[in-house]
């Protein structure tokens, strides 16, 4: 061992002269590397709080005006009168259950100018929290892309909507969760009164987002139609949406897609129909004047003070009427404008001073002005 | 290695030893010598290393939150119990069976991964590092343990590594060896069983020191079957510090001795002189008393990790005052509307139907839910992020090329990876002067002869020069016994050697003849001198250098060889030095003629010489002023010329003295007084105290700084001062120093207070204001500005020395505040003659008391405790012990690197991790509040805003990058601005750039950037159509704007902070937003099909939505940007203005030299000559040489009378003689230096105090004593003495 210890030594010591321990004089290693070393300066910062403002202000004009240029109409439903039967159809399902009645409604809106260009159709719902976890989570995305699954295998958040047990025998539902179930389940139809009267046409395609269409839903191989039922507020199973169009029913409905996007906010809008504008009178939009809609309401809002509207709109380059951006833009435009003018005057008044100190400090370096205050104050 | 379980022992009262008797000695498990300075070993590594890190608040903050988030994981697999009562749904199986349904969601949308992973990564990456520096310390450990010595085992000698030395053991020390462990001297190669040690490793002092064996233990010699068939049993004191105190016995053969500090070698010290020498083990490893004053390692933690901790706490209140008002909220939510949208969202199955249960319990649960989703404001990034950044800080620090001494090849080194931004904060330094400012030798430097002055190199038209690399060297070639690394720039002096000017010769002739130096002849035949103190060593050098070679010496002659001719000097008399006399003489006897020669300190000899030489003495008096001034060290030589009678006379009354009992020391020193007059002046000498370089512009440019210096040293107190003048801790400037060296609590305390009142008087003559009125508040902690305030203002130009013994009583906590108050308002506090454990009691003192950083630097073993006990402990490397080096956090080669550290690596340190941690509060704020925001339309449901995948990434790769490359290059001003502006480290002393303010600062910050974040989105977005008319306000749409526009504004903010963008900030900045959109994209695409899928085509194709991040960019960014501006142009700091002039500079390219050009030294003194005198060692080997007992060639002869070296080596560690021999062989209290720890002031210090008239230089009694020197002509304030020279002349 001891001889092993004196080896070691001399071998070292033959060994440490061509190996220095001398770091690298690299430039990254020294901390020499080149660089940018930008400051704030009057010159930079002044022209760019001007050229922000003059940015800025245009553009917001030009997003108000676009905003502006939009047409839309809404109109809240939520209280309407029956056409059926006494009161409103609000009052007609919170006094008794009529789950699975239908109340009518037959409202006229009227549109005070032309709506040109592409219209469509929405409705909206406020106080409505679809936004809520536990709603959100209560979904089963599997089985709505299409994957054949046992229904004991779906997701547990879709409870209480998950399994219905009846007489004994439980059924997966399809599908499941409180999304699907609390699908929106009020229709419109939309007469032009005009000379003649005219139906507008509505187009229930082309409402979802393409890949959701395409690629997060999907019908499945086997519909499993003996262990899977409809969910408790559907009055018809969800392979029977549309029977009429193969490629919009089951999961691939495009009203139940659009459902299943889940809003961000309590009040949101969801797009119903496209207006079809191939007919001869809707080809250039709705022309103003009169329009009937005719209204099948299903949809309980008013236990939880929510609402329920419907909106026709036009939509710019830049989609909705929302005058918001444009006033932003705007605002944010002038402030930057001030704010350059302030720093204007207070760079000529203040601006002196730093070239001075500077310039002073070629001097000896003892003659720093070191004032202590100085050094503490900014910080 | 005994387990740490093992039960303790109890602590040891005596220890018994058998020598060379392992068996015996087994019994009581002594401590092997195996040193362990590393934490854990491979068995402990991880559940000590888990322990540590979990006592880091935040790793437990994160472990409580990861088994919050495991509870319902854990507790799934158990099926659902199937009824509830919901009556006791508070009850805590309520609970848990709540928690199970309640959470999983939770989990679904948060999973435990998301804290699991970095968690674990943090606790990888914390141990990694840990193990790393384990691993070194385990390697230096290893490095020592495995130092080899010869160990005598069964009669052979062995070589044995150091750590399987035992006590009891038997081993031999070779010339130059290091003591391996704590001997008892058994016998030495030396006459009379001396042996030298230096002791520069455990005290500091560099003098030799002598020990002594016993008389029965000398006889073993160097005889192997003896010394193993010695069978004494040693019986010691147990293991204690006290470094100069030894109380043990000797049992042999029915006999019992006694043993002192005389027979015991301490580890650490170096066996010098002497050839060989054995000695028995009786401490070992870790009970050496080296290892004992080492004082325990801590873990140690910067400041900003501790108020970290404290962030953390308070973060938390604040997360859970977030989550609770969320309850109370979603109480009422749940009541108020969310119990009516019970047609579309039932309640769980296990709330209660009723309103107000319900309510009340889905509130309650939801608390839980949001403490999971809001507790990313403290995001475990953050640690790994500190530890990555403070690891490349480290490798800066390591890989400076300016930092590297190439003499040594030795880089500096962090050792440890955690503190490098404190040394941005650094507000005192202690430091130990020899190693460390200076080199430890001494040079010849300059000397006045006969009234003219010699050393100052000139050029050929006479005038002075600078010495410099280039200036030539006196060329000493003729001489054969020149020392190659003697240097000397001033040919006239050998000129006027060889032209044999009488006085120039008499002058060399006395360095030759008066002095105790030891010569030694090697077999090569050169020549070399054991000097007891280096000064000596240098005078004697010098005098060989110049032809005057001092060959030999026999206890009664001296043999010196001047040109080439031998000179043979009867030695009559050698008239020792002690501190009292200052001074030493011999009287030599050469062809008939008796002389004396003298060397001492200046006013001594000043006094005593004849009234001839009053002009000369004038003349040699402004030399020696000029050389007090360069911070030399001087002594004044003198001769004299002594008739036969005289001699014969005095002889006489030199007997009687000299062999009388009482009082024989003081009689001895009135004999010499009498024959120490009428001398005649022959000239002076000056020698330099080798700074290290750079030491005083260093000091004074850290002093610019605002960085208090304190030196704490072993040496006397006129070494210590007279370093302080030169390395221009001290300044002429300065008022005269308090010194503080009484030896009572009571005469501390006076001295103190009237120092304390001295100084309050001059700063209320100076400064008229509050400054004295705040005084006594300052110290009681008045407000935080205040202090800072007075502080600031009242750091004036005051020194402060205080003496060893006299800080043992200041340090008591009767005098702390005293001593603390005072030693603050002084510009430079020396405290001299400290052990080791003072130099930590002082530190932490300071540390205690005043909430600065404090930095301790020193290279010896002496060192290491307050090494250990200051917030950074620097070692000075490439020297020989390595025991600094290795309990300190950094270590640097030299002293002057200390600047480069601290201003430079240190600040930017500093820089960069508070704009580090400002940043990342702010980023994860301005992140996590988004989702308390979104609470309020979410009905507090704890729904997240975000994609849960871009929760967890966010922190990991969206953002972390630019902020660590900041934290990693940036840099406000370049390293020379750095140094150049010493007042740019302010900052960091005073702790501005990261505080509570800062810290809420950029809380609110991130608040109001949450808000813009969410609601300019929110307002854009309500009812956002795309131009197709399909509605595009959906959540994953929504979050994804959020998200897009959080991970752009945080960027660009982060871009902001950056003032140094090399091509990394550039890269990753940019890289980073662009990452994030390409991630996206490739995430939420058709391939993998996530619930996101397709949300980021539609998002990103939506013009809006890039509008929208326009806007809120804008609104987030040009704030800040102006904010930043109006405080660069209306109140710049000096870091904005210094950048400004870089900038100017470098568009000018004007290359101006940047080094600093201080004041060379103008200095004006007051006071007519410093006592720097040349006389480090106490008192001298004079009655060992001529007694010859360490002559070899004289040793036979007396080696049959007993002599007991007792006394003389006593005296020879004690500065003041005694003043009655003590009794033989029993330790006395107070033998050697005394020991200030210890409660009973010792025989000495009374002592002291009953002679303060002989001392004539420093009056001990005058209760603030400043040595008046004697020698002034007027006591003027102006520098009247050096006036009138000039005069003269």
């Amino acid at each position: 061992m001891a001889t092993n210890g004196n080896g070691d030594i001399s071998q070292d010591s033959v060994e440490e002269k061509p190996k220095s321990r001398k770091p690298k004089d690299t430039k990254f290693k020294q901390q020499k590397l080149p660089a940018w070393q930008p400051i704030l300066t009057a010159n930079t910062v002044l022209p760019a709080l001007f050229a922000i403002g003059i940015a800025f202000i245009p553009l917001g004009v030009a997003l108000l005006v676009t905003s502006n240029n939009i047409k839309e109409l809404v109109y809240d439903y939520t209280h309407c009168n029956s056409s059926t039967t006494s009161g409103t159809c609000a009052e007609f399902f919170q006094n008794t259950s009529q789950t699975g009645e239908t109340c009518t409604c037959v409202v006229t809106l009227t549109l005070d100018e032309d709506f040109t260009g592409s219209v469509y159709m929405y409705y909206g719902l406020t106080n409505f929290y679809q936004n809520h976890r536990r709603y959100v989570r209560s979904r089963d995305d599997n089985q709505l892309h299409g994957d054949v699954i046992s229904y004991s295998d779906l997701n547990d958040d879709c409870d209480p909507y998950k399994t219905v047990s009846d007489n004994g025998t439980t059924m997966g539902i399809a599908p499941c969760g409180a999304i699907a179930n609390s699908l929106f389940n009020d229709t419109f139809a939309l007469v032009y009164q005009g000379s003649p009267n005219e139906a507008v046409g509505l187009l229930n395609t082309g409402i979802a987002w393409v890949s959701d269409k395409n690629v997060k839903f999907g019908n499945p191989s086997d519909w499993q139609k003996s262990t899977y039922t409809k969910p408790p507020n559907w009055k018809i199973p969800v392979w029977n949406l549309s029977l009429t169009e193969e490629s919009n029913n089951g999961y691939k409905n495009e009203d139940l897609i659009v459902w299943m996007r889940t809003s961000a906010l309590p009040t949101f809008r969801k797009l119903y129909r496209r207006i079809n504008h191939n007919g001869t009178t809707f080809s250039n939009g709705l022309p103003k004047g009169d329009y009937q809609v005719t209204i099948s309401y299903h949809y309980p809002v008013t236990a939880f003070e929510g609402t329920k509207s419907i909106i026709l709109t036009t939509t710019s380059w830049l989609g909705g009427k929302n005058p918001f951006l444009g006033i932003a833009y705007l605002v944010v435009g002038s402030l930057c404008i001030v704010l350059g003018v302030v720093f204007l005057v207070i760079h000529l008044k203040w601006g002196k001073r730093v070239t001075n100190f500077v310039t002073s400090m070629e001097g000896d370096p003892s003659d720093l002005p070191l004032g202590r205050d100085r050094v503490l104050s900014n910080s | 290695m005994k387990p740490c379980w093992a039960k303790e022992k109890p602590p040891e009262i005596e220890r018994r030893i058998k020598v060379n008797d392992g068996a015996y000695n087994a019994q009581f498990e002594y401590a092997q010598n195996i040193i362990t300075t590393s934490k854990y070993n491979v068995f402990t590594f991880l559940p000590k290393n888990l322990f540590e890190q979990f006592q880091r608040i935040a790793n437990a903050y994160f472990l409580g939150l990861l088994i919050l988030q495991l509870i319902p994981a854990v507790s799934s697999l158990n099926p659902v119990a199937t009824i509830i009562p919901l009556v006791f749904v508070l009850s805590i199986s309520g609970i848990k069976e709540a928690i199970d349904d309640f959470l999983m969601p939770v989990i679904s949308s948060l999973t435990p991964l998301t804290t699991i992973i970095p968690l674990v990564a943090v606790l990888l990456v914390t141990a990694a590092k840990d193990a790393v520096d384990d691993i070194q310390r385990h390697r230096s450990d290893a490095q020592v343990n495995n130092r080899t010595s010869m160990v005598l085992r069964n009669g052979e000698i062995v070589e044995e590594r150091w750590h399987k030395v035992s006590v009891g053991d038997i081993i031999r020390l070779k010339n130059n060896d290091f003591v391996a462990a704590d001997l008892m001297v058994l016998s030495t190669s030396e006459p009379h069983s001396l042996c030298y040690i230096e002791t520069a490793e455990l005290d500091g002092e560099t003098n030799l020191k002598v020990r002594q064996a016993l008389e029965v233990t000398s006889d073993l010699s160097n005889d192997h079957a003896k010394m193993a068939a010695f069978d004494a049993e040693i019986i010691s004191e147990p293991p204690n510090n006290r470094l100069s105190k030894f109380d043990g016995k000797m049992q042999l053969k029915e006999q019992t001795y006694s043993l002192d500090n005389e027979k015991i070698l301490l580890r650490g010290c170096v066996l010098r002189n002497t050839e060989w020498c054995f000695g028995v083990v009786i401490f070992a490893g870790r009970d050496t008393k080296l290892m004992m004053n080492s004082g325990k390692t801590k873990f140690k933690r910067t400041s900003i990790d501790r108020f970290m901790n404290k962030l953390i706490i308070g973060i938390f209140m604040f997360l859970v005052t977030m989550c609770l008002i969320c309850t109370v909220a979603c109480g009422v939510w749940e009541a108020v509307t969310g119990h009516d949208f019970q047609v579309f969202l039932p309640w769980e199955y296990f709330i209660p139907e009723a309103k107000g249960s319900g309510s009340t319990t889905i509130a309650l649960l939801v608390f839980l839910s949001y403490i999971i989703i809001l507790n990313t404001v403290v995001p475990i990034s953050l640690y790994v992020s500190v530890e990555i950044i403070r690891l490349a800080h480290s490798l800066w620090i390591n890989w400076d090329m300016k930092m590297y001494y190439d003499k040594k090849d030795t880089p500096a080194k962090a050792r440890t990876t955690t503190l490098n931004e404190e040394l941005g904060q650094i507000e005192y330094i202690f430091s130990d002067k020899t190693g460390t400012l200076t080199q430890n030798i001494m040079s010849f430097n300059k000397c006045s002869i006969n009234g003219k002055s010699y050393g100052d190199p000139v050029d050929r038209e006479g005038n002075p020069q600078d010495v410099n690399e280039n200036t030539p060297k006196v060329d000493f070639s003729g001489n054969p016994y020149a020392e190659k690394n003697f240097e000397f720039y001033d040919q006239e002096l050998l000129n006027v050697v060889e032209q044999g000017e009488q006085q120039v010769h008499a002058f060399f002739r006395t360095l030759a003849l008066c002095h105790t130096v030891m010569p030694e002849v090697h077999e090569d035949g050169t020549l070399e001198y054991q000097a007891q103190s280096p000064d000596e060593g240098a005078l004697v050098s010098a005098a060989r250098n110049f032809g005057f070679v001092f060959k030999s010496r026999t206890p009664s002659t001296i043999t010196i060889e001047v040109n080439g001719a031998t000179e043979v000097y009867d030695l009559l008399c050698i008239l020792d030095f002690n501190n009292v006399r200052k001074r030493m003489s011999v009287i030599v006897k050469k062809d008939n003629k008796i002389k004396l020669y003298c060397k001492g300190a200046d006013n001594i000899i000043f006094e005593r010489l004849a009234p001839a030489c009053a002009d000369l003495k004038e003349l040699t008096m402004h030399h020696l002023n000029d050389f007090a001034q360069s911070g030399l060290r001087t002594l004044c030589l003198a001769t004299k010329d002594i008739s036969e009678m005289e001699y014969a006379k005095w002889k006489i009354k030199h007997h009687a003295a000299s062999t009388t009992i009482e009082n024989r020391d003081d009689r001895l020193d009135e004999v010499y007084e009498e024959i120490e007059t009428d001398l005649e002046l022959v000239g002076a000498s000056a020698i330099e105290d080798k700074l290290q370089d750079g030491v005083p512009e260093t000091i004074a440019n850290l002093a610019l700084a605002d960085i208090k210096i304190w030196v704490l040293t072993g040496d006397k107190q006129e070494t210590a001062i007279n370093i302080g003048f030169s390395c221009r801790l001290l300044t002429d400037e300065m008022e005269e120093p308090f010194i503080v060296d009484a030896e009572s609590l009571e005469e501390v305390e006076q001295q103190l207070r009237t120092a304390l009142t001295e100084v309050k008087e001059a700063k209320s003559g100076s400064k008229s204001d509050h400054v004295i009125s705040n005084g006594a508040t300052t110290y009681n902690g008045a407000t935080a500005s205040a202090t800072v305030n007075t502080d600031a203002e009242m750091f004036g130009e005051f020194a402060l020395v205080i003496n060893g013994h006299s800080l043992a009583f200041a340090l008591k906590p009767e005098l702390e505040g005293l001593f603390l108050d005072l030693a603050c308002l002084c510009k430079a506090v020396i405290c001299c003659r400290v052990t080791p454990l003072q130099k930590a009691l002082v530190v932490d003192l300071v540390k205690r008391h005043k909430q600065t950083i404090t930095l301790a630097i020193g290279d010896g073993a002496n060192d290491v405790s307050m090494i250990k006990m200051a917030h950074i402990g620097i070692g000075i490397s490439g020297q020989e012990g390595l025991q600094a080096v290795l309990a300190s956090d950094y270590s640097i080669s030299q002293f002057r690197y200390l600047e480069r550290l601290l201003l430079v690596h240190g600040r930017w340190s500093y820089l960069r991790m508070c704009k580090f941690l400002q940043y990342f509060f702010y980023k994860n704020f301005a992140f996590t509040l988004c989702h308390f925001w979104f609470a309020f339309f979410c009905g507090f449901s704890a729904q997240t805003l975000f994609d849960p995948y871009f929760i967890s990434l966010y922190n990991v790769f969206y953002t972390s990058l630019p902020i660590l490359v900041l934290g990693i290059f940036d840099q406000d001003v370049d390293d020379a601005h750095c140094v150049r502006y010493p007042k740019l480290y302010v900052p960091g002393i005073k702790d501005v750039l990261f505080n509570l303010r800062v810290f809420t600062w950029s809380v609110i910050e991130g608040l109001i950037s949450s808000l813009i974040l969410f609601f300019i989105p929110y307002g854009a977005f309500v009812y956002s159509v795309d131009s197709d008319g399909i509605d595009k306000a959906d959540l994953q749409s929504f979050g994804t704007v959020v998200a897009a526009t959080l991970v752009v504004a945080v960027n660009l903010r982060c871009a902001l902070d950056m003032s140094y963008w090399t091509g990394f900030n550039h890269f990753v900045v940019w890289g980073s937003i662009i990452y994030y959109f390409c991630f996206q994209l490739a995430f939420y695409s058709e391939a993998i099909v996530y619930d996101y899928v397709g949300t980021s085509f539609e998002v990103f194709g939506n013009p809006a939505t890039w509008f929208t991040m326009l806007l809120t960019c804008t609104i987030l960014v040009v704030p800040m940007v102006v904010w930043r501006f109006y405080q660069t142009s209306v109140n710049p700091t000096l870091s904005d203005r210094v950048r400004l002039r870089q900038r100017m500079r470098k568009s000018k390219s004007r290359g101006r030299d940047l080094t600093v050009h201080r004041q060379s030294t103008f200095r004006r003194s007051q006071r007519s000559i410093r006592s720097g005198y040349a006389f480090a060692h106490q008192a001298g080997f004079g009655e060992l040489i001529t007694s010859g007992l360490n002559m070899k060639e004289r040793a036979k002869e007396i080696v049959t009378t007993p002599v007991r070296l007792t006394k003389m080596l006593r005296q020879n560690a004690n500065h003041v003689p005694k003043k009655s021999p003590t009794t033989e062989g029993l330790p006395v209290p107070g033998t050697s230096r005394s020991e200030p720890g210890s409660k009973q002031p010792s025989p000495r210090v009374s002592k002291n105090l009953e002679e303060p008239k002989k001392s004539q230089s420093t009056s001990s009694v005058d209760s603030v004593s400043r040595p008046e020197p004697s020698h002034r002509p007027e006591p003027s304030p102006l520098p009247q003495g050096k006036t009138i020279f000039v005069e003269r002349l």
